[in-house]
């Protein structure tokens, strides 16, 4: 390996460290744009599964829109509404479930503790959600505009992108955003798929035992499956104490069972079958990866670790596949010279002998 | 209305270039729809002449239809090149990292302005996958090509061998 090589792949991987630290510095605007961006990836596939529909332009984004809509319309009608009207069924519940756990005290008194902390939590949470209300809504329109700014501009806007690429670079910068972008589009629609049936699962799951709630348990489990390992553990804390506290130790065996019953299905066939299929990691390096992604990000850096590993680790490959060939044009080049160099050489001799012959 | 739609969602250079991307060897057979299909998953490239578009040894992955100018392919041996084909307007090349994920086998230079249709493996795949007719035939076009192009290194090699 020569030298230089090695001190332009480190320079390389230092300015893409430093990209990283600057995107981690203003996190709030990475986040917006890589919302934006995520969103416009898988709007974009849709866009193209009707065009190979034979639905192309205007019609193809006028379907969108509509179905967009009518997703929205949908979400409101029955999720929101159902799920507001499960959560002030909840809020009634609450001094039921308090009296339930006084007299639970005695027997198992880290329980209304548990509880106590419960509640601080989900006040300190909702606080902070309403006081951060209008960052959110801005960052949501901010989100919903550049995906559709990308969305319609999508043809164009790659096709300026690739224009400013030197001819050099062109084969390894196209490959390299192919590769990125098949990926994020593979693993969100994986873990779109996977979050959808786990929500399903387990809002069956809590209807056939009876568990109160079971839409908004359900939402809240399939959501926070999405963060790895722990997300589980989320999940069965109010799951547990909501069963002890309504049905008893019947419905808190029952409501454990649900969670492990999808939690199986979760691992030996979603993530086996779904989402494995689009990352290859070795189980060590994910759980590596967690971890520190987790030290400096908390639950939104474990929720983002793999897709940003794998984008880092094709960016790194991709930087060293193109490096490499840099230098072997070069010597390729150089040696041609070099011939070329000797050939005229010889040729001067040639014609210079005969004269001093 | 119809000039913004052409600006936000369409490839205006693409399309202007129908006419003559239909006269390319590996167009030729293609209807105008099937033809619109595959502009959808191509770009357009313009080369200076004296530029590498990729050497040899280098991992391929897009194959080129010149629309404009001239390329050599050629081969470096022992710090010297070798010639192997002059190709001109009409004329493909860079075919096999379509088909094959081997490196680039030749190194592509432009010996005179270029302009190009590039179609990346991954949209190949795409368009195979999603429209298997039109997908035969760019294949079937490749390999008439290629089985032209083997033909004729065969005739060469006998006739140096002579």
């Amino acid at each position: 390996m020569k030298k230089s090589f090695a001190l332009t792949f480190g320079l390389g991987i230092v300015a893409l460290l430093l990209a990283g630290v600057l995107l981690y510095k203003f996190w709030l605007i990475t986040l917006n744009l890589v919302g934006g961006f995520l969103l416009y990836v898988l709007l974009d596939k849709c866009v193209d599964k009707l065009e190979r529909k034979g639905i192309t332009g205007i019609p193809a984004y006028a379907i969108l829109g509509l179905f967009f809509a009518a997703a929205v319309l949908s979400c409101v009608l029955f999720v929101v509404i159902p799920l507001g009207e499960q959560l002030r069924a909840f809020a009634g519940q609450l001094p039921k479930i308090t009296q339930h756990l006084a007299a639970l005290q005695t027997s198992v008194p880290f329980l209304l503790t548990a509880f106590d902390e419960m509640k601080e939590n989900i006040v300190v949470s909702l606080t902070g959600f309403f006081s951060h209300a209008t960052s959110i809504v801005t960052s949501a329109a901010t989100i919903f505009l550049m995906a559709i700014i990308l969305l319609a501009s999508r043809r164009t806007l790659w096709q300026t992108i690739v224009e400013h690429v030197p001819n050099d670079y062109f084969e390894v910068f196209v490959g390299i955003a192919h590769r990125i972008t098949s990926h994020i589009q593979n693993y969100m629609a994986a873990k779109s798929l996977e979050t959808v049936i786990m929500i399903l699962l387990h809002a069956i799951g809590f209807w056939l035992i009876g568990f109160p709630l079971p839409l908004l348990f359900a939402l809240m489990a399939g959501l926070l499956n999405l963060i790895p390992y722990i997300g589980v553990l989320f999940t069965a804390i109010p799951v547990g104490l909501v069963a002890l506290t309504t049905g008893g130790y019947p419905l808190l065996g029952l409501a454990m069972l649900v969670l492990l019953v999808t939690r199986l299905v979760d691992d030996f066939l979603l993530q086996t079958w779904l989402v494995s299929h689009f990352v290859d990691i070795h189980p060590f390096t994910t759980v590596v990866v967690i971890l520190i992604a987790e030290a400096f990000m908390g639950v939104i850096g474990m929720v983002i670790a793999i897709p940003a590993y794998v984008i880092a680790k094709i960016i790194i490959t991709g930087l060293y596949e193109y490096l490499r060939s840099v230098q072997r044009h070069e010597s390729i080049l150089q040696e041609e010279e070099e011939h070329k160099k000797k050939h005229d050489a010889r040729q001067h001799q040639h014609q210079v002998q005969p004269d001093v012959v | 209305m119809k000039d913004l739609f052409e600006f936000l969602f369409e490839k205006p250079e693409l399309r202007k270039l129908t006419k003559e991307l239909h006269e390319t060897m590996l167009f030729r057979d293609l209807s105008h729809a099937e033809l619109d299909r595959v502009i959808a998953h191509a770009q357009l490239r313009s080369f200076k002449k004296g530029d590498h578009i990729f050497f040899e040894g280098d991992p391929g992955s897009a194959l080129y239809v010149i629309l404009k100018g001239n390329i050599q392919i050629l081969r470096h041996v022992h710090g010297k090149h070798v010639v192997l084909a002059d190709l001109s307007k009409g004329m493909f090349f860079g075919e096999l990292a379509l088909v094959h994920g081997m490196p680039r086998t030749a190194t592509a230079l432009v010996t005179e302005d270029a302009l190009m249709v590039c179609l990346f493996r991954h949209n190949f795949e795409a368009v195979i996958k999603h429209y298997p007719k039109l997908g035969t035939k760019l294949l079937a076009s490749i390999s008439r090509i290629l089985a032209k192009r083997l033909a004729t290194t065969i005739e060469r090699s006998v006739d140096n061998k002579r």
